[in-house]
């Protein structure tokens, strides 16, 4: 029998071809990911490809899931927004409390900037400003200018070194960039 | 929505074959996602009934520096054998020119670049060798759509009319243009005419910038209507 394997966030997933409970051809993967696994939260967003909402990693590399065909990703490795580690997953509250437009909180979605930076974290380690600048182009339309975006990452790369330092898990530290510039200014 | 059938092909003999066997209508798609637009919002006349997807097809993608001169020595001058010209470049290009030495990628000889079709736009974004058409495929959409999206479903893009895209669901349905069928363009007749990017006088609305896929048109255009006629100052490509 004819089957669609699939790796997502860590697990494996066989979905049937054929058969009553078949996979249709023309299901895209957010629709799959949103309905038939549990745990991820894709919302209709767009569906065209533009707002970035769907953004998935796919072998490594940041895709739009609403424009991606089910059937054609036999073999793939998908990451989700629920799928990033403890460590990856700070960036995601960094860019939720701090994406203000003046006074106000930008509650639109982070998620494809926040997948586009950890696709560059991951294949480059340490990336440039270049790098960030250059990946993130086509995806401003969130209220949020570049220097903004970057100084965000910046807080960070703070907050993995101070782990790093300290050794004491992410999730246990409050507000991890102010504790660190206090302990600047002590010292 | 129309379903369809997923099929993916490894080698562009065996597409060549399941699109003769097929019984209804055929599209082959590379990176697909100008083509789930156009069949998400419901835009066209008629919808295939199944989808060949090449972007796994060995050796079609990738970028590498060839030795291009020889190659049009071989083939002579293309304007004076029209045609035939063109079938002798890929002939010459295909891998049995590179076996032959016509086309090796010998790094000291090589003169010019070879550019799969099935290449990602990302990794031509990449290349820093080539920068003016590393800058042109950085500047196509965004991340996402650059790492699905290919070099040549790019060029047979189509076109991006605002009359072409107008959607089924509001305001009087989708437009039976020139395009689809019909025997009227809007982007001439309309109240914009800056729909159009390439010959706006002519008689259809070619709002493509990558020319080579506007030239590919022309023909089975110019036979749908043989008698059309032009608005004056208007001008026959053919």
């Amino acid at each position: 029998m004819e089957q669609l394997n699939v790796t997502i966030n860590g697990t494996e997933y066989r979905f049937a071809r054929e058969g009553q409970c078949a996979l249709p051809d023309t299901e895209t993967l957010r629709e799959t990911l949103h309905d038939r696994v549990p745990g991820i939260d894709l919302k209709r967003s767009c569906d065209r490809g533009i707002c970035g909402n769907c953004t998935v990693l796919m072998n490594g590399k940041p895709v739009s899931a609403c424009m991606t065909l089910t059937a054609s990703c036999q073999g793939a490795d998908i990451v989700t927004w629920e799928g990033l580690s403890p460590k990856e997953k700070q960036l995601c509250e960094i860019f939720k409390t701090n994406a203000y437009f003046g006074k106000h909180a930008a509650y639109i979605s982070v998620r494809d900037l926040v997948m586009i930076c950890i696709a560059q974290f991951r294949e480059k380690g340490s990336p440039a400003r270049v790098d960030f600048i250059e990946a993130l182009n086509g995806n401003y339309g969130h209220c949020l200018d570049t220097e903004t975006i970057l100084e965000l990452i910046g807080r960070y790369e703070e907050s993995l070194v101070s782990v790093q330092l300290d050794g004491r898990p992410i999730s246990e530290r409050d507000d991890l960039h102010l504790e660190n510039s206090g302990k600047v200014g002590a010292e | 929505m129309k379903m369809f059938t997923y099929e993916r092909v490894k080698d562009y003999q065996e597409a060549v074959e399941k699109i003769q066997k097929a019984s209804g209508q055929v599209s082959v798609i590379s990176g697909g996602t100008d083509f789930l637009n156009n069949w998400k919002d419901q835009i066209l006349t008629e919808y295939p009934e199944k989808i060949l997807q090449l972007d796994q097809i060995e050796g079609a993608a990738g970028i590498k520096r060839v030795k291009v001169s020889a190659i049009i020595s071989q083939c002579g001058s293309l304007s004076q054998e029209n045609g035939t010209a063109w079938q002798k470049l890929t002939d010459v290009s295909g891998e049995e020119g590179v076996s032959s030495g016509v086309g090796a990628s010998d790094e000291d000889a090589a003169d010019g670049w070879r550019i799969g079709a099935e290449t990602r736009l990302s990794e031509l974004a990449s290349q820093n060798e080539i920068p003016i058409l590393a800058e042109a495929a950085g500047s196509i959409a965004n991340e996402q759509i650059q790492n699905q999206a290919t070099v040549a479903g790019d060029l047979f893009q189509d076109v991006r009319c605002k009359y072409y895209y107008h959607f089924t669901d509001f305001m009087g349905g989708c437009v039976t243009c020139n395009r689809k069928g019909g025997d009227f363009c809007c982007a001439m007749h309309g109240e914009s005419p800056r729909h159009s990017v390439f010959w706006r006088y002519v008689y259809t609305g070619l709002t493509l910038p990558a020319g080579m896929s506007a030239w590919h048109e022309y023909p089975r255009l110019y036979q749908r209507n043989p008698e059309r006629k032009y608005p004056e100052g208007g001008t026959d490509p053919a």
